[in-house]
């Protein structure tokens, strides 16, 4: 798709014809009118140049043109003196409106003729745009700095350009990285409307045909490169749509494609969604000027996006916090509640005069097995916040994976009785070098919660070099319990995220985002699978050697090749 | 951990450390008291023996307080058996709702509370 360059139009051309009508001469400017290559232009009928009625109109024009030179006594002395040319108004195929009248000009050879063209639409920024640039932007941005709340944000922008500047509107959002499964970044059609109401239903139904993000055209391709697309003519592109869904055509069909543009929503350096705009009934046509302003108002527009954008971020992330601190406080009550009645049993025995040496030794011994509860519990919160900031520090000594699980086994023995699970291990050898305290607490974490929501079932633990996988480890954790839904699933390594009924199982919901963030840290990853009413299995793959090194040169490397990465 | 005698009391919580420590503390005020550590396991223990009060925990695995209680309403010899529920969720009391007539205590649980509203109903 050639796009025009914005400032090559001069506001007249002359274009001279032959008898034939086919142009013999033309300024090189007109390039830019017609989008194409001026020298390509020579010997071409110029009618050809002009779409439908606009081509109708100069065939007239030329016509009548002719039939007077032709006529009886006329001269070039008589072409002369004529005072008024005829003038017609046209739109070229690009949509950019201009007029053509009929120049006296000697030369022009027998049955030749000498135009001249001229755009019609007034100067200054976007001339020849269909709407007045300045004051549609300056409108937009009023409407679109109104609110910081997203959704609206993004209605208001497909609904801004309607109906003067577009017929219907667009707007699609990339997902965050969390949210897609593949590695192809999800698409979200969030908004469609339409100037006409009685069309407003069947837009709202195109939101159901997201973009293909691989696609070779439109929005998915927008999205991927973060360049425009200019589509005067959409015709070709609907047809082609037609042969993959016909639904889509057909609704498209309904809703008018003559001509559009797909702008990309850029802030920050990051690709936020993308903004169609699509000319249908209203008969008009996109021009160079039209795409400079959409283009303006795109940039202008994808500011007011993101600061919606990161407001409500920053919302979740306030919301986030206030459930993580109920849970906190929920949890540092757990310790507190026997610590309280242990002390104060102690008291009353004392205040009473019933000092039982035994039973105060026990008692003390209780208390500061609570105390120590409740130092883990404030730890994990505390690890939790150094894990956001970043500041997750490995220290690597060889180790025996085979041994560290064993360890790990033994200690949540208790728990798992209390559970009534049994816990199955099985474990082959795997010398490796890790951070001891990380390993422990990413086997502890999995099996705490293969415990906490198994539902009193067995339990299979199995830890041993990776099958297939040379130089890595794997810990693998299964369970019987209830499962994890599908759409919990991409969510539970998040922060404060707990798959389970919620009333029913208590914790922090901090284990399994502390199991990703360390194992990531250590260059490996884990995977999970799980079917409701059946069980879930956690595996977890960890690079036998240091992988730390690995994981920060690896992180390194997103962090300085910046958010263009993802669109190769 | 259960008592030769008949349990006066049965506690269902999860928490070691919190069924141990109200087992010290209730065994020491000379109550018969026997810990299990969830719903299922006092059902089990039920069909054994007839407590005169049940301290109920609400959050815990395999049966949490509310399936318990509603299995309790259910089965007619167990009905009548006083509950107090014990919870550490600051909106558990407006979640009894459908627990019908159960006493609250909130943890951490204070010792004096703890002993008169065991003492009141294990009286009425």
């Amino acid at each position: 798709m050639m796009i025009a360059g914005e400032t090559g139009v001069p506001p007249f051309l002359v274009v001279t014809l032959d008898a034939a009508g086919r142009i013999t001469g033309i300024q090189p400017q007109a390039g830019a009118l017609f989008q194409t290559d001026p020298a390509a232009l020579l010997g071409r009928p110029l009618v050809s140049l002009f779409p439908d009625e606009s081509a109708t109109r100069l065939q007239g024009l030329l016509e009548r043109e002719r039939a007077a030179a032709a006529a009886p006594g006329a001269a070039a002395s008589a072409l002369e003196q004529r005072k008024t040319a005829a003038v017609e108004p046209l739109q070229t195929a690009a949509g950019s409106p201009i007029e053509a009248a009929a120049a006296p000009w000697l030369g022009s050879g027998p049955g030749g003729v000498t135009l001249v063209l001229r755009s019609i639409s007034p100067g200054g920024p976007g001339a020849g745009a269909m709407v007045n640039a300045d004051r549609f932007l300056s409108e937009a941005m009023t409407l679109l700095s109104s609110s910081l709340d997203y959704r609206i944000t993004l209605t208001t922008l497909a609904q801004v350009a309607l109906p003067h500047f577009a017929d219907w509107s667009i707007v699609d959002m990339v997902a965050g990285p969390g949210e897609s499964k593949s590695d192809a970044p999800l698409i979200r059609r969030l908004v469609v409307a339409h100037r006409d109401p009685a069309l407003a239903e069947v837009a709202s139904r195109v939101q159901a045909f997201p973009p293909d993000p691989e696609a070779k055209a439109g929005v998915g391709k927008v999205l991927r490169t973060g360049e425009a697309e200019f589509y005067p003519d959409l015709s070709g592109l609907a047809a082609e749509a037609a042969t993959r869904d016909p639904e889509h055509a057909a609704l498209i069909a309904t809703l008018g494609a003559r001509s559009g543009m797909c702008l990309p929503l850029i802030a920050r350096g990051r690709i936020l969604g993308a903004i169609t705009f699509v000319l249908g009934h209203s008969g008009r046509r996109y021009g160079p000027a039209d795409l400079a302003l959409a283009r303006d108002l795109a940039g202008r527009a994808a500011l007011a996006v993101d600061n919606a954008l990161l407001y409500e971020e920053s919302r979740e992330a306030v919301r986030a916090r206030e459930t993580f601190l109920s849970i906190a406080a929920h949890e540092l009550r757990g310790p507190l509640t026997p610590l309280q009645l242990q002390l104060q049993l102690a008291l009353r025995s004392l205040r009473a005069g019933r000092v039982n040496p035994e039973a105060l030794q026990e008692q003390i011994v209780a208390c500061e097995r609570h105390v120590r509860r409740l130092g883990r519990l404030i730890q994990a919160l505390l690890e939790v916040s150094r894990i956001a900031a970043g500041r997750l520090e490995l220290v690597t000594e060889d180790l025996d994976l085979a041994q560290v699980a064993r360890d790990v086994v033994t200690r949540y023995a208790p728990e798992a009785d209390a559970a009534g699970s049994t816990v199955d291990l099985t474990t082959v050898s795997c010398p490796g070098r890790w951070d001891r305290l990380r390993l422990e607490q990413v086997i502890g974490n999995l099996l705490h919660n293969a415990i906490k929501y198994g539902r009193g079932r067995p339990i299979r633990l199995e830890s041993g070099p990776a099958p297939g996988l040379p130089g890595w480890a794997l810990v693998r954790v299964q369970d019987q319990g209830e499962g994890i839904t599908t759409e919990h699933l991409p969510r539970i390594f998040e922060r404060f995220e707990r798959a389970g009924a919620t009333r029913r199982v208590g914790g922090l919901g901090l284990g399994l985002h502390i199991v990703k963030q360390i194992l990531e840290a250590m260059g490996g990853r884990i995977e999970v699978r799980s079917q409701v009413g059946l069980g879930s299995v956690f595996t977890a793959l960890i690079p036998c050697e240091d992988g730390s090194a690995r994981a920060q040169a690896q992180a390194q490397a997103q962090a300085s090749s910046g958010p263009g990465a993802r669109a190769g | 951990m259960m008592a030769a005698a008949q349990p006066g009391i049965l506690i269902i919580e999860d928490d070691i450390d919190i069924r141990e420590a109200l087992l010290t503390v209730l065994t020491d005020e000379g109550y018969v008291v026997a810990g299990v550590a969830n719903g299922r396991e006092a059902l089990q223990q039920l069909e054994e023996c007839t407590p005169a009060l049940i301290l109920l925990d609400l959050m815990m695995p395999v049966m949490d307080g509310w399936q318990f209680r509603e299995a309790q309403r259910r089965d007619e010899r167990l009905r009548d058996i006083p509950v107090v529920v014990i919870s550490a969720d600051s909106e558990a009391r407006q979640k009894l709702g459908g627990m019908g007539d159960v006493g609250f205590l909130r943890k951490p649980i204070e010792l004096d509370l703890l002993l008169s509203e065991v003492a009141r109903r294990m009286a009425g």
